[in-house]
């Protein structure tokens, strides 16, 4: 039985391959704006080399001047860490495969009421603030008692992990395959295969390219969790990045928390490695179409579409709801209590040093700075990347996505590490923040506009062109208000995400300005029922914040934009 | 340039111009002059360079040697945006996020025209092309041939030197083509308008254009009026690619008597004064196109042939007739033909066009 995808193996680069699924004819370039875009980048450049490469090799460093790099890497304690980190990360992938596949084949196959709405809803896991996955699954074990069985186990973890990771799966999965011409399955079918046969020799190697690509990226975020693990581990269930955040903040050990930093490095380059060369490997060059989804018709495919919805509910749907209850149960009976002591500082003075409220305040602040720098920073670098040459234009948007690759606790350690003397004593500074949101925020913002950019056609700016509009004139009347949607989905993500942001934030947070997740962190950290029954408020207040964000990005963003 | 023409003076003037995209060359040395007021079809197969040259003038691709100038000034330091050409795209380029009304005014807010001077230019554009009224439309909601009329208007409003259009009917239907290419012919000759309109297809040159220049291979083959082009295709390539007839090729330098009768496997032929001397005198290769007006029935002299197809072409009926060892021919016959049939058939010379072959 032969399948599409054993010949044309091609190894172009990312750059070429979204040419070709755009499915356009290649434009002879022309009227092409050679002046600016370099200079414009330059800005962002220096935001990135200031507060991203120079903390970064400022961790290097101080992890080789220490001395102490061989002796830590050498503790059998480390090797311990390193193995839970891997094998913690393994499971929760494979077990997020499982649970997403089926759901990604019902999302990809069939075609219902209330479809794309499944879809949006199911971008929410992914942009949940840590700290609110990991208040919900203590809720979910508080509710059916297993508090004590769970708490502070794997399983818990591995739960979050699957909670955290099942939507991307299924949606990247999804997504690329309702774009599969049916017809090498139908022919297939024809030569008398059968279902599970076709499936078997047919769908699931076409799908492995997304399936590779998405697992790597899953497995990546499992292996550098943090807020999850510190919350639903405990002190015994430790990962590199918490190991590191333990050295750096509690304890002040920075040459130990370096030489951490620095083996997490190479583990997470190790496996960007080996996942490009794998892609490169498999790439396949499919014809992809727009959306070859059926309508749902008959018993079987009702059944199926049921369970799976059932299923995409029970995972995402439970913790939160039962993190929903929980926060609105106190003393035993249901009540508004929880949300109500919120605004009072007076007791929780102690732990938090501000109250709950004063912890928005901050994060809405924190997070609209971050999101106008990333906003700005990111068009900039959009703008620049959209007016070159598909190789040089990729290098240069890779360059600006490094922070997403990295961990934020290494970006948080770093910046720790480094921005601590003049000229650059940022320790005390309200900014120190925000720059860290925008630093995560802006691959967001460049990963929307540019497709947008790339999107406009360069026949309207001919056309603007001929019609006497000037360079810098074409790109205000026609790119810009083309890549505007774009650009209000990047920012609406870079807002999102700051207010999340938990890992980079556990590092350079000040005291006395907590944002909401880490005053859900500390909260959670106190004893007593009326601190839990707060931080579960403050996790649904969050909760909310976020889906409000996320689901007016769904709004926005238009048809075929970038998924993350 | 000829005086007595009704068009102004001298215009566009395109010389040695060469061009080349990524590594390959479109255009050689190609030489093409437009005078003011002259509508200029610029007929092509597909992938001769047309579009890359139509670019080259607008400005919108560099050429790599020779020049483009307009009244005797070089264009090539002048950017697209400031030539003030007008261009129509083939896939209209209709700005998605602008009304009708905003599309057709860009140019003018260009130009810094003052608004109600705008508004007014529009208005009137608009009612030219026959969408009175449609200012306010999202240009999501046009048809294909509203969409192309907006194209039209927005080029044309800004009073461009010279405008240039891409195959602008290549993507609408047949009645709503002709019906467009109607208009466009009585816009531009009311406004005077100096134009290049690109096309790869003769009948819509033929209909449009006061001359045709033909384009082959990235240079310009011949430029002639559509008429002198019909009558005198002057080699083979030029009556294939415009569909005159069928073209034929008898044995080199045989078959031509003293008396200046050509032998044909359809019959001996009595070539038109001049083209017979030409022939005569030829110990070379020639070449006939034979006309389906050339083909004549039921002559007691005549040879006979196999109806072998059949087939309406406008409001004519063609067969194509196969005779024994010669290449199939086809000539008008009455309605209810039907392949299978035989007939007797001549050769009229007066539709007998003499060529140089190719």
């Amino acid at each position: 039985m032969a399948t599409t995808h054993a010949g044309e193996s091609t190894g172009g680069d990312a750059g070429a391959d979204t040419g070709r699924r755009r499915g356009g004819v290649r434009e002879p370039r022309a009227c092409r704006t050679r002046t600016a875009p370099v200079v414009l980048a330059a800005v962002p450049a220096a935001f990135i080399g200031v507060f991203f490469l120079y903390p970064l090799v400022g961790v290097l460093t101080r992890s080789f001047d220490a001395g102490t790099l061989l002796e830590t890497w050498r503790n059998p304690v480390t090797t311990e860490v390193l193995w839970f980190t891997t094998w913690q990360a393994l499971a929760s992938t494979g077990l997020c495969l499982v649970a997403a596949l089926p759901t990604a084949a019902v999302l990809a196959r069939l075609r219902f009421r209330g479809r794309r709405l499944v879809h949006a809803l199911l971008v929410v896991p992914f942009v949940l603030p840590t700290v609110v996955v990991a208040a919900a699954f203590l809720s979910l074990m508080d509710r059916f008692g297993l508090a004590d069985r769970f708490h502070h186990t794997v399983w818990a973890i591995l739960a979050a992990h699957v909670f955290f990771n099942y939507a991307i799966i299924a949606r990247s999965v999804a997504a690329y395959w309702s774009q599969l011409d049916p017809a090498p399955e139908q022919a297939a079918a024809v030569l008398g295969a059968s279902p599970l046969r076709v499936f078997g020799t047919v769908t699931l190697p076409r799908l492995a390219p997304a399936i590779g690509a998405v697992s790597a990226i899953v497995f990546l975020f499992n292996f550098t969790s943090f807020g999850v693990i510190l919350i639903l581990g405990g002190p015994r269930r430790a990962t590199l990045d918490t190991e590191i955040w333990r050295f750096a903040v509690q304890r002040l050990e920075f040459d130990t928390a370096a030489a951490l930093a620095l083996l997490q490095l190479l583990c997470v380059l190790l496996l960007v490695a080996g996942a490009t060369i794998w892609q490169r490997r498999r790439h396949v060059a499919e014809r992809l179409r727009t959306d070859t989804a059926r309508r749902v018709r008959g018993a079987a495919d009702r059944l199926l579409l049921a369970g799976t919805l059932g299923v995409a509910a029970a995972v995402v749907g439970l913790p939160l709801a039962m993190l929903v209850e929980r926060s609105l149960r106190s003393g035993g009976t249901y009540t508004l209590e929880n949300y109500r002591r919120l605004g009072h500082s007076g007791e929780r003075l102690q732990a938090l040093f501000v109250s709950p409220l004063a912890a928005i305040r901050h994060s809405l602040e924190f997070a609209a700075t971050a999101t106008a720098i990333a906003t700005i920073g990111g068009l900039l670098v959009a703008v620049s990347v959209s007016g070159r040459r598909r190789r040089g234009a990729a290098a240069l948007e890779g360059a600006f996505l490094m922070p997403l690759g990295t961990s934020a606790v290494i970006l948080g350690f770093g910046m720790l590490l480094v921005l601590d003397r003049p000229p650059l004593d940022l320790r005390l500074s309200w900014w120190l923040v925000p720059i860290a949101h925008a630093l995560i925020g802006m691959p967001f913002v460049i990963r929307s506009v540019t497709p947008a950019l790339a999107a406009v056609s360069p026949r309207l700016r001919e056309a603007a062109a001929v019609l006497g509009a000037r360079p810098a004139r074409v790109r205000r009347e026609v790119d810009l208000p083309l890549a505007l949607r774009g650009l209000a989905v990047g920012a609406g993500f870079a807002f999102a995400v700051s207010l999340g942001e938990f890992g980079a934030t556990a590092f350079v947070v000040r005291p006395e300005r907590p944002t909401v997740p880490i005053a859900i962190f500390r909260l959670l950290g106190r004893p007593g029922e009326a601190a839990f029954g707060q931080a579960m408020a403050m996790s649904v207040i969050l909760l909310a914040m976020t889906a409000a964000a996320v689901l007016l990005i769904d709004r926005l963003r238009p048809a075929g934009a970038a998924d993350f | 340039m000829n005086a007595t023409d009704r068009s102004g003076g001298e215009g566009l003037a395109v010389r040695g111009l060469s061009v080349s995209l990524e590594g390959h060359k479109i255009l050689r040395d190609l030489q093409l002059s437009v005078r003011r007021g002259e509508i200029l079809a610029l007929l092509g197969p597909s992938g001769c360079g047309k579009t890359t040259l139509l670019r080259t003038i607008a400005g919108l691709q560099a050429p790599a040697g020779g020049s483009v100038s307009w009244a005797g000034e070089d264009q090539r330091s002048v950017p697209a945006h400031r030539r003030r050409f007008g261009m129509v795209f083939q896939d209209h380029a209709l700005l998605p996020h602008r009304n009708v009304g905003a599309n057709v005014a860009f140019g003018l807010r260009m130009q810094k025209i003052p608004a109600p001077e705008r508004r007014r230019r529009v208005a009137e554009m608009l009612q030219m092309v026959g969408l009175e009224g449609y200012d306010r439309r999202s240009v999501a909601t046009l048809s294909g041939g509203e969409a192309q009329r907006v194209a039209l208007a927005r080029a044309l409003v800004t009073e461009p030197k010279l405008l240039l259009a891409d195959e602008p009917f290549a993507a609408l239907d047949r009645p709503l083509h002709d019906r467009l290419l109607a208009d466009v012919r009585r816009i531009l000759t009311e406004l005077h308008q100096t134009a290049i309109h690109v096309t790869h297809d003769h009948t819509e040159a033929f209909a449009l254009a006061d001359r045709v220049a033909l384009m082959r291979d990235g240079r310009i083959h011949r430029t002639a009026t559509p008429q002198q082009l019909r009558d005198d295709p002057q080699d083979a390539w030029t009556a294939t690619f415009l569909g005159l007839g069928t073209i034929w090729q008898p044995a080199p330098a045989g078959g031509v008597t003293a008396t200046g009768e050509l032998r044909t496997p359809w019959g001996a032929l009595i070539l038109p004064a001049p083209t017979a001397a030409g022939v005569g005198n030829a110990a070379r290769e020639l070449c006939l196109l034979i006309r389906p007006q050339a083909v004549e029935l039921h002559r007691p002299d005549g040879v006979s042939a196999i109806i072998s197809d059949v087939r309406v072409v406008g409001d004519r009926t063609v067969a194509t007739f196969q005779v024994t060892s010669a290449p199939p021919v086809d000539g008008y016959v009455a309605a209810g033909a039907t392949p299978g049939q035989t007939a007797t058939i001549t050769l009229d010379p007066t539709g007998v066009t003499l060529l140089s072959p190719e």
